[in-house]
């Protein structure tokens, strides 16, 4: 089928739009590449712009010459994933129920849920209960209190509403139950929402850094960004002691170095989304079932 | 387009038929229950389980005392929060910025996963798609020493610019013209590629039978955005909406903290920063508790409020 | 729609998110806990049950930075532990998370006894006093009197003052006290030549040396792209200037009539503030002072690397040959040179560096999850000057070499954070000829600056009562307001005769109570120090 002049005009300048925009959007991460390759005493010159300022890998060694680094990695990895896993699902199964109008106290579960998105009883609660369920230095505690939020629930509702009737009142008649119906007719047509809300708990766990600081007091139970944010801890002081400011000094770590280690942390996840996105075409099957 | 519309808002299989027995209903909605309980017990037990820990809003508290221990202060923090001297340039300065940002990127993802989506080639739109979203893995921290050093009047490069073009260099963070223009522009950069994602998602799921109707009846792309695009989507882009006044008096407190200075306070000083520098030498719990139980509850009644109304207005809303 | 936060965060816990979101950067916002220490069971080492075989377990609260576990520094410390104990002894170490979740995650160890560490580095004062209440700290007069010997050497008298309880015990040991001065006017010694200035000595001197450095290109590139001063946005940066004029805008100032009063009210502030807006004005004044620099050390060593400002008012510990600043300016400007002078002279001729009040700003808690006379002979053989050298940085020949008094190390400092020479930093940190860092020369120039901060040191109180409740109801909205009135003033937003309704905002917000609180601990601090001397006498001179 032909285009017409108005399309061809629109589809060029919706090109030249995202060309541009990708430039104008990727120069953050280039910065960062070229910033973490020069040579950390030269940097200071402010010339930092396209290319680095000599070349040097020494960065990159000094992250990767952290001991702690692997262990961050690893614990990272296995909350990331577990996390994921268990959230995504639990989610997808405590919005099915809620999506269903006919479900008797529908609306109280909602405004239960909503409830916690706004308040919530705050850090020291929450590390005693944790505390108390002996999970400390566990990764049960690194991945089960962060795995359910509101946010995420809200947002699958809304998708599956959006899901035709024809098809659950169509399984029904062939008799499935509800959880027939879920696994095998709805979950299989929800890949984007499913990849979307994933990604969220999966770029929100690898991001994590708190709940090291709540729930390890092994340094081997440190999640990768914790252990980042130790490395590259501005470790001068300013304090203000009854309005007395103090000032000391250590040696700090050079402007590459942070780089360095933002790179290397968050490849990895940067390198999630390009994978999940042939999950957001699949939704074109609604209609075919439809139809 | 009546048809589109009743599709996109799809109302329940077997609307709740009245005088039905409770337990029957239970009964046959026992899988359902099923599905509800995990999630549902997580909630319970780490949301609703530490909960009791809000009361210290009306102590003075304690840690090593504990909750029994510590003493009850009835509303003081919360009228020390109201009587401090700024408070009302504090709560207008969260409530500005915030709306802008709310604005901002309501309509801005929406519009860029519009484009996005008419993107022919898919290796392309892919391509685009995943390096849009890069600035939102570059943590504040950094991100605002970029900003900084770009930004700055003395060798920065957007000033360089302006001075190689004859201008005069405008010191765009310390000048109380700018900073919440800057707040904005630099927030939606950092985010907006992000905020496509979920409208993406939503976009995969209409049907396409329905731009095919439309090409039919000869509609052009932007109708076929507006009128079929946009309503099959809407469901979200409204239980979307709801949900982000959760955040109506939260203005980016890590983005302004890192950015701002003496010579912006006037505009810049939100709800938050006041609550760090009062907090933070102090530990003080109690103080930060109320303020955010304070943010909480407007977030909580606005939401009730929207939600009401847009239900009364025939839509979906959260439930 | 700040959806995006919620994206990230509601896939974490909804705890993180709303302490992480609205108390900024977490940490702030928390709640009850069911009487801490309730469950307490076994504490890691019960005292009395010491036999000569029995390791001794000492578990260490240590400050973030790229700190190793089970590293070479852990356990050469534990042979020396072992051999001035006569017993085994494993330390554990307890590794803290960086500044802006530090005193989360301490008070969350310390709530409870079986995560409390029996050494506790912290640098909060607030959360000590609720330790000292609820009995979680030890006194530590009697053991340091039977081991602390070392350790009550090496603190002067007046610092053990600030750390002593009126109750004529002491549940605190300073961690780290800075030098009596740390910092210095530096200037560009090769710019001063270039232009043929003399080192300046006065104000007005300064003042023209530093539009030199900004107007006659000293660096001879025919831009007008250098800026006679630069710095962060700490008044310590500004310190040529006020304290030419003998004030401090941060703290309380002694009065000739004896009384005191807050150091941002003094009329000579005015004085100053017209000075610097007429440098700002001119260009002489770095800009980015006002901004960039405001949290950021790197930023501000950035702008001394880069060698494009004439002078600063910072470390003295740049001029170690090894400090990681100096060596990036000496690779970008090679012919380039940093002097430090002597402070500069206001009108009155006076003139003083910024004194350190000799405080420590952090310090050691002796927790009852230890026993105290153990814990301290621990704290007491890493302040011997030899076991701190061998901790701090390694073993001569193996780790540096000495050659005429300068320190050279022959690891990468990669290495060394590998070996976990940083690991006990901050632990009774020694700043006198033990800490082998600094050259000769640096070493004269710190105690050249005893003296040449004493005149600011004899007009500014500091105040060792914790419990200051007036000065922490008020004092945040009274800094606000100096900070966006004086920065106001320096970049030409405001007029300068702003500075004459000052005193009236400063009453407005609370400034009466503060003074009123401020006289009385001021008097009571007087009395304190009296009963003080007399604990001393009784209690440690003859134990030093």
């Amino acid at each position: 089928m032909g285009l017409t002049r108005g399309e061809k005009v629109f589809n060029a300048a919706n090109i030249a739009f995202f060309v541009v925009l990708m430039l104008v959007m990727i120069y953050p991460f280039w910065y960062m590449i070229m910033g973490s390759l020069s040579e950390s005493d030269r940097t200071a010159a402010g010339g930092l712009f396209l290319v680095p300022q000599g070349f040097s890998l020494s960065a990159y060694k000094a992250v990767f010459q952290n001991v702690s680094i692997l262990s961050g990695f690893k614990v990272t990895v296995i909350t990331t994933v577990c996390g994921t896993a268990i959230g995504t699902f639990f989610s997808a199964t405590t919005a099915y129920a809620i999506s269903r109008r006919r479900l008797r106290g529908g609306t109280f579960f909602s405004m239960l849920i909503l409830f916690t998105m706004l308040f919530s009883g705050g850090m020291i609660p929450t590390y005693l209960l944790v505390k108390s369920l002996h999970m400390i230095d566990t990764y049960w505690a690194l991945i089960l209190p962060g795995s359910i939020g509101a946010w995420n629930i809200f947002v699958m509702v809304g998708f599956f509403r959006n899901l035709p009737d024809e098809l659950e009142e169509a399984a029904k008649i062939d008799g499935a139950n509800d959880l027939v119906v879920f696994f095998s007719v709805v979950l299989p047509l929800s890949k984007p929402v499913l990849a979307t809300v994933g990604l969220f708990i999966a770029v929100g766990y690898w991001n994590d850094f708190f709940s090291s600081v709540l729930y390890a007091t092994e340094k081997n139970m440190w999640q990768l960004q914790m252990v980042l944010k130790d490395l590259i801890s501005n470790t001068s002081a300013a304090i203000s002691q009854a309005g007395i400011s103090v000032a000391v000094q250590q040696d700090i770590n050079p402007f590459t170095m942070k780089l360095a280690s933002i790179l290397v942390s968050s490849l990895p996840i940067l390198a999630v989304y390009p994978f999940l996105q042939k999950h957001f075409v699949k939704g074109a099957m609604i209609g075919s079932v439809k139809g | 387009m009546a048809d589109i519309k009743a599709a996109a808002r799809s109302t329940g299989p077997s609307p709740r038929t009245a005088g039905r027995s409770l337990m029957k209903d239970l009964v046959r909605d026992r899988y359902l229950y099923l599905l509800l309980l995990p999630g549902l017990l997580l909630v319970l037990l780490f949301k609703y389980g530490p909960m009791y820990g809000v009361v210290i809003a009306f102590q003075d508290y304690n840690i090593y005392k504990g909750i029994h221990g510590s003493q009850w202060v009835g509303f003081a923090q919360f009228e020390r929060l109201f009587r401090s001297p700024d408070f009302y340039e504090i709560l207008g300065n969260t409530v500005i910025i915030s709306l802008y940002k709310l604005s901002a990127s309501f309509v801005i993802p929406i519009v860029l996963a519009l484009l996005l989506n008419e993107l022919r080639s898919v290796v392309f739109r892919r391509f685009a798609q995943s390096v849009v979203y890069l600035p939102h893995f570059i943590s504040w921290v950094i991100f605002s020493g970029i900003i900084i050093t770009f930004l700055n009047p003395v060798d920065g490069m957007v000033n360089t610019v302006i001075q190689s073009l004859g201008g005069k260099p405008i010191d765009f963070l310390g000048d109380v013209r700018y900073f919440r223009s800057m707040l904005v522009v630099t927030d939606i950069y950092k985010e907006v590629g992000w905020g496509t994602i979920i409208y993406l998602a939503a976009i995969a799921g209409v049907n396409p039978d329905l731009y095919e109707a439309a090409r039919i009846d000869g509609a052009s792309k932007l109708r076929q955005m507006w009128h079929v695009t946009l309503p099959a989507i809407r469901p979200v882009i409204v239980i979307l909406v709801i949900l982000s006044l959760a955040n109506v008096l939260e203005a980016g407190f890590q983005q302004i903290f890192l950015l701002y200075n003496a010579l912006v306070y006037d505009v810049a000083d939100i709800i938050d920063t006041y609550v760090y520098r009062v907090g933070i030498y102090q530990a003080n719990y109690s103080f930060a508790t109320a303020a955010g139980l304070f943010k909480s509850a407007v977030a909580m009644t606005l939401i009730l409020t929207v939600n009401t109304i847009v239900k009364k207005s025939g839509q979906q809303g959260l439930w | 729609m700040k959806k995006t936060k919620w994206l990230a965060g509601a896939s974490l816990a909804a705890v993180m998110l709303t302490t992480a979101c609205s108390g900024g950067g977490g940490g702030k916002e928390a709640s009850g806990t069911k009487g801490a220490g309730g469950e307490a069971s076994q504490s890691s080492d019960a005292p009395g049950s010491a036999e000569a075989k029995t390791p001794y377990k000492i578990s260490m609260a240590l400050m973030a930075g790229s700190k190793t576990p089970n590293s070479w520094a852990e356990k050469t410390l534990e042979e020396e532990l072992t051999k001035t104990m006569g017993r085994p002894v494993d330390v554990q170490p307890v590794f803290l998370p960086d500044w802006s979740e530090l005193n989360t995650k301490i008070n969350l160890l310390m709530s409870a006894k079986d995560t409390r560490p029996g050494i506790l580095w912290t640098g909060d004062t607030k959360e000590y006093t609720k330790w000292v209440d609820a009995g979680i700290a030890q006194d530590l007069t009697a053991a340091l009197q039977k081991n602390g010997k070392e350790i009550l050497d090496y603190y002067s008298k007046d610092t053990l003052f600030y750390h002593w309880d009126k109750s004529g015990k002491i549940f605190r040991i300073p961690g780290d006290v800075p030098e009596a001065s740390y910092m210095t006017t530096i200037l560009r010694k090769d710019w001063l030549d270039k232009l043929g200035l003399p080192v300046p000595t006065t104000l007005d001197e300064y003042v023209n040396v530093l539009k030199a450095f900004a107007n006659g290109d000293p660096d001879g590139n025919g831009k007008k792209d250098t800026y006679g001063l630069s710095g962060d946005n700490y008044y310590r940066s500004l310190a040529p200037f006020f304290y030419a004029y003998g004030v401090d805008v941060e703290n309380f100032m002694r009065q000739p009539d004896g009384s005191i009063k807050f150091g941002a009210l003094d009329p000579n502030v005015k004085t100053v503030l017209a000075l610097l807006q007429g440098l700002y004005k001119e260009g002489v004044i770095d800009p980015r002072m006002t901004t960039s620099a405001n949290n950021d050390d790197t930023k501000v060593n950035d702008i001394y690397a880069s060698g494009k400002v004439g002078s600063f008012y910072r470390w003295v510990d740049y001029f170690n040959p090894g400090n990681s600043v100096a060596m990036s300016f000496k690779k970008l400007n090679p012919a380039g040179e940093y002097i430090s002078v002597d402070p500069i002279k206001g009108p009155d001729g006076f003139s003083s560096d910024m004194p350190d009040p000799r405080i420590g700003w952090c310090y050691l808690i002796v927790t009852d999850a230890t026993d105290a006379d153990s814990a301290v002979q621990v704290l007491n053989t890493m302040a011997t000057p030899d076991v701190f050298k061998l901790i701090t940085f390694g073993r001569e020949g193996e780790h540096y070499n000495m050659k005429d008094g300068i320190f050279t190390p022959t690891i990468q400092p990669e290495e060394g954070s590998k070996l976990g020479l940083g690991n006990f930093g901050w632990y009774v940190q020694r700043k006198d000829a033990a800490n082998i860092k600094n050259t000769p020369e640096v070493t004269k120039m710190f105690e050249q600056k005893i003296a040449s901060s004493q005149p600011m040191r004899d007009k500014i109180v500091y105040f060792k009562a914790i419990d200051r409740p007036e000065w922490d109801k008020y004092s945040e909205d009274i800094k606000k307001a100096r900070e966006e009135l004086f920065w106001g003033i320096i970049t030409g937003k405001t007029s300068v005769d702003a500075f004459d309704g000052f005193a009236k905002t400063y009453d407005k917000l609370g400034g009466k109570q503060i003074d009123e609180e401020a006289a009385k601990l001021y008097a009571t601090q007087q009395q304190e120090y009296e009963q003080y001397d007399k604990w001393y006498e009784a209690n440690i001179t003859p134990y030093k």
